[in-house]
């Protein structure tokens, strides 16, 4: 569905990632991992044509997405990013703006189809009950299941989703990433997420990209990609792997300088 | 729907009372005969000449600042951008003061002063725009500082040039600055009103984009928005309404900050809705605001920026307590 080769991008003069091959395959949910400022916002950027190009191609369902105008891409590719949106709009407009790409030249009132998509979207992420509420007014949690219904009425190709669990508790993270791989299964929808929680990442995800430093240091399914060399070498800090009892996939521990310390002496 | 039928009742409310208030009262029945044409009297001139003019170009003026302010405030997100802000202004009243000290005036004499303020601000807006443009893209933080600057600079000009003006000549300025609804040249009018009109019907198509950029360009790209043409198009329009909008009737100020907001506590933030509905209530709002005006210490008539920035002001306060207190 999507295929990257040898993309190197970033910003102005500025080269982020630097040589990116991969590809994402239909109804896979696909993990970016990486310490801070390795390129996984980067990656997601570049797939919205929000970066500079310096080589490479990045190309969905078999068209370069440099020849395809930004309403197409639009209607294909949908990015949850991270935000807190400040506007007086109550959520269930907020979530009709996902169908803007879809309207045809400068039609400016949604169509009953729009209305069904966005109906199905709040339905699918049981953010019904929200329609109502100004976004302003609801939680961290329920804003985020917003955004997502709102990436659904867009398009149920590509999700690109960064960090969507950021400042979440457990519950509502394990809810969100739960939803994602229902969304997966039942409305064959494709996920590429950034996600800095390694055992979330570990046990949701098809398939890990390890960046370091814009670079693929890793790439393949969590039980080959979380292992404690390549994380305490990307990260530079020491952990634990050990492997989940129940879904056999690896999780990453913490090991702190005062326990290591210990350990040493 | 009721908010539409509201402000349009508004809007015919103040038509009415424009043009039956003043020094001279002027009945619902004379006005009518006026209309049809069976009355000649001074009222008819009265009407014709002075009352009629004013609401026409208050409906033009008051639209078209309101719309800009709606445009501005979205492309940059931020509710304290106004029409002024950019600096289009001061480069209108530099130019309108550079025609009274250049004694230019008498030139065409009807049309020389609102020439001279459109050059004016033709002459800030293409500089900000080349100022900001880099590889394609317009800077939105850029042109919000260098318009500020360019505000300041030609408010500064403006003041030099009072400085050394000559006692009649900073009476002509100073009157200008202060804004005014007078003018009776029908051309001027009819130009304020075609842009006016024409520039809310082409802003109107972008109203969804405006939608979208309320959430950050980053995410009007994602909704399919080519985010960059749009910006350069608000831009222009925006500059066109306020350019215009200043060259006729000289700085009346709040009401391309205050009426959007009000609008936008009363019916959220869509554009489809905020943009008609601002013109609509700016057009009211400064109608109302010149009738009071002209009335409120007749036969001296005050400039209606000082109207408009006092009630405007009021207004806002209230509704914003008000509102802020039912959220409470």
């Amino acid at each position: 569905m999507l295929r990257i080769r040898g993309l190197t991008c970033g910003y102005r003069d500025k080269r982020v990632l630097q040589d990116i091959d991969l590809e994402v395959c239909k109804g896979e949910s696909f993990g970016i991992i990486g310490p801070n400022g390795s390129g996984k916002t980067t990656l997601l950027k570049s797939i919205t044509g929000m970066t500079r190009i310096f080589s490479g191609e990045i190309s969905f369902q078999d068209r370069n997405i440099r020849l395809m105008d930004r309403k197409e891409l639009a209607r294909h590719i949908s990015m949850v990013a991270q935000m807190t949106p400040s506007v007086d709009m109550t959520v269930e407009e907020f979530i009709l703006l996902g169908r803007l790409p879809h309207r045809k030249g400068f039609k400016l009132f949604e169509s009953k189809e729009d209305i069904l998509r966005a109906e199905r979207s709040m339905e699918l992420t049981g953010t019904e009950g929200l329609k109502e509420r100004y976004i302003s007014e609801i939680s961290g949690g329920e804003l985020q299941l917003v955004l997502i219904a709102k990436a659904l009425t867009q398009t149920k190709d590509l999700l690109l989703l960064d960090e969507p669990t950021a400042h979440l508790d457990i519950s509502h993270q394990v809810g969100i990433l739960d939803l994602l791989t229902r969304l997966k299964r039942d409305e064959g929808l494709t996920i590429m997420i950034v996600i800095h929680d390694l055992n979330l990442a570990s046990e949701y995800c098809d398939r890990l990209l390890l960046l370091d430093r814009g670079r693929i240091r890793r790439l393949g399914p969590p039980q080959e990609v979380i292992n404690y060399r390549d994380i305490e070498d990307t990260y530079r800090t020491t952990v634990v792997v050990d492997k989940n009892p129940l879904s056999n996939k690896p999780f990453v521990l913490v090991v702190s300088e005062e326990v290591k310390k210990r350990w040493k002496g | 729907m009721t908010l539409f039928l509201l402000s349009f009742l508004c809007l015919l409310f103040s038509f009415i009372l424009a043009l039956v208030t003043g020094s001279v009262s002027v009945s619902f029945e004379t006005i009518l005969s006026i209309l049809k044409g069976d009355y000649t009297g001074l009222e008819s001139t009265i009407l014709l000449d002075v009352r009629i003019p004013r609401i026409i170009l208050g409906l033009a003026v008051g639209g078209a600042l309101s719309i800009a302010g709606v445009i501005l405030q979205s492309m940059f997100r931020n509710p304290l951008v106004e029409p002024y802000t950019l600096g289009i202004s001061g480069g209108a009243a530099l130019g309108a003061s550079l025609c009274v000290i250049l004694k230019a005036r008498g030139i065409v004499p009807d049309i020389s002063m609102p020439v001279a303020g459109f050059i004016g601000a033709i002459s800030v807006i293409i500089p900000l725009y080349l100022i900001n443009i880099r590889s394609g893209f317009l800077k939105m933080e850029g042109l919000l500082l260098t318009g500020v600057m360019i505000s300041f600079i030609a408010s500064s000009l403006v003041m030099l040039l009072l400085a050394i003006s000559r006692a009649e000549e900073l009476h002509g300025i100073v009157f200008w600055i202060m804004g005014s609804l007078e003018e009776t040249e029908w051309s001027l009018i009819s130009i304020a009103l075609f842009v006016s009109i024409t520039c809310l019907f082409l802003s109107y198509l972008f109203a969804n984009a405006m939608n979208a950029f309320v959430l950050g360009e980053e995410e009007a790209a994602n909704l399919g928005i080519d985010v960059e043409r749009t910006k350069k198009i608000l831009f222009l329009l925006a500059s066109i309404l306020t350019g215009c909008s200043v060259a006729v009737s000289g700085i009346i100020g709040f009401v391309g900050l205050v009426v959007p907001h009000f609008v936008r506590l009363a019916t959220g933030g869509d554009h489809r809705i905020m943009l008609i509905l601002s013109y609509i209530t700016g057009a009211a709002f400064l109608i109302l605001s010149d009738t009071l005006a002209r009335t409120v210490i007749s036969p001296i008539e005050l400039p209606v920026g000082v109207i408009t920035g006092i009630a405007g002001g009021i207004i806002f306060i209230y509704a914003f307590g008000r509102n802020r207190l039912k959220g409470q």
